[in-house]
């Protein structure tokens, strides 16, 4: 095993995590592409790898989250139960789907961000008052609220649609498990549109919810022998430095400039993994 | 409302000191594994501490199990029995899908490609993917990669 290779991976992955985190992505999106084209290493490794990526990131960045009353925990177990569930079929799909549909998907998945990234998302959370409490939400004790600092003072908020949101999460799991992502672009419509969460407490809940979810593939991955510590181990490192780091930058760098580069980075990943789907190799190709 | 609070607390401490340590596990194996190669034997002196970063991985897979554990104990005591359940049912499906993961690794499978490539006891690859070409056969040889050459 060449220590270069480790440090390109390291390096790469700072980037990454840091680049996604100013913009509160998770850095898998980003990881899994360049890994398997430009660093060669086979899908699944790679997917193993930003899995535990992910893992770190959830739960290095849950606790200010936690402490500030952001993350509905009571609900985010609830949810849970669907992504691991989704998580469990894409785990049991590991053998069957070829590497090839692994990067089309990825491919649809990369542009599907990259058009949420252009789209603002709004609090819908104002504009709905709620006529009646909804059966799960009621026995669950799923209603709750945040401090918000803006107002200075508590919002309340209602969640509403547990079992469409449920659906949406299975398959958040599902994509979570098949490519090693987060897998926000399912999430965000989930918890923001169908369950109409405020903004600040669907990300935080999202944030807690993924590391469980990615803990649930990873220790499949784990055992199938797909993560390789030489290859995980400074990924992973990696993006909890940059985690770190993309959360100072925020405070610098101008977030409207960012998104358009964001969005054509997103695009011109997927289109590069389109090409290799339908053999085009651009460079080096990893299949 | 209080009690919550104090569940909120505690999560974040486990996740908080348990990310640091998973971390500092993995970051200590990368450096030690740096080191070595710049002093010691390249790619045998690596072998010990690739160990402790891999402890490191499991630490990472381990810690939201855990955060899953503790949620249930929490909600077992304060007698909210729904969500203990819910806790319980959210544990088994992530022992479920790594007790899947063992049962595949029995059968057998083709994925030891990168193992052999980048595992801890690479030495020269013995199989090569079909369709890769005569220059790509001769770099993985010399154990050149790719980042040099894109």
């Amino acid at each position: 095993m060449d220590t270069a290779f480790m440090l390109w991976l390291f390096a790469v992955s700072v980037a990454a995590s840091a680049f996604g985190g100013m913009l509160g992505m998770a850095s898998g999106i980003f990881i899994v592409p360049i890994l398997t084209m430009f660093g060669r290493v086979d899908i699944h490794t790679a997917i193993g790898a930003s899995l535990i990526s992910v893992i770190a990131c959830s739960c290095g960045g849950a606790s200010p989250f936690l402490r500030n009353g952001l993350t509905n925990v009571r609900l985010a177990i609830v949810l849970e139960t669907a992504t691991t569930i989704g998580a469990l079929t894409g785990v049991m799909l590991l053998g069957i789907v070829p590497g090839r549909y692994l990067y089309f998907l990825f491919t649809a998945i990369l542009f599907l961000s990259a058009r949420q990234m252009l789209a603002r998302r709004r609090d819908l959370v104002l504009a709905s008052v709620p006529a009646a409490t909804e059966d799960w939400t009621a026995a669950l004790q799923l209603d709750s609220s945040y401090p918000d600092r803006e107002l200075g003072r508590d919002v309340s908020y209602r969640v509403h649609r547990v079992p469409l949101g449920m659906m949406l999460m299975y398959g958040a799991g599902l994509i979570s498990a098949l490519l090693g992502i987060g897998s926000g672009v399912l999430k965000i419509p989930a918890m923001d549109t169908a369950m109409r969460l405020p903004i600040k407490v669907s990300s935080a809940t999202s944030n807690f919810m993924i590391g469980v979810t990615a803990a649930a593939s990873a220790g499949a991955y784990f055992m199938h022998g797909y993560i390789i510590t030489e290859i995980a181990g400074p990924v992973a490192f990696g993006s909890v430095v940059g985690a770190i780091v993309g959360a100072r930058m925020l405070l610098i760098v101008s977030n409207e400039r960012l998104r358009l580069l964001f969005v054509i980075i997103l695009v011109a990943l997927g289109i590069q993994m389109l090409l290799i789907v339908f053999g085009v190799h651009a460079g080096t190709g990893p299949l | 409302m209080n009690r919550t609070g104090r569940l909120e607390e505690s999560l974040a401490v486990l996740l908080c000191y348990g990310s640091w340590l998973a971390s500092a596990a993995i970051g200590l194996g990368f450096a030690l594994a740096l080191c070595d190669s710049r002093f010691g034997t390249r790619n045998l002196a690596i072998l010990p501490n690739m160990r402790i970063a891999a402890i490191g991985i499991v630490l990472f897979i381990l810690l939201p199990t855990l955060r899953v554990l503790l949620m249930l104990l929490v909600f077992i005591r304060e007698g909210d029995f729904r969500l203990a359940a819910t806790a319980g049912l959210v544990l088994a499906i992530i022992v479920f899908a790594i007790f899947l993961g063992f049962r595949a690794t029995s059968g057998g499978s083709e994925l030891s490609r990168d193992r052999a490539r980048f595992g801890p006891r690479a030495r020269l690859p013995t199989t090569f993917h079909v369709g890769k070409n005569e220059f790509q056969k001769s770099l993985l040889e010399r154990q050149v990669f790719p980042f040099w050459n894109v």
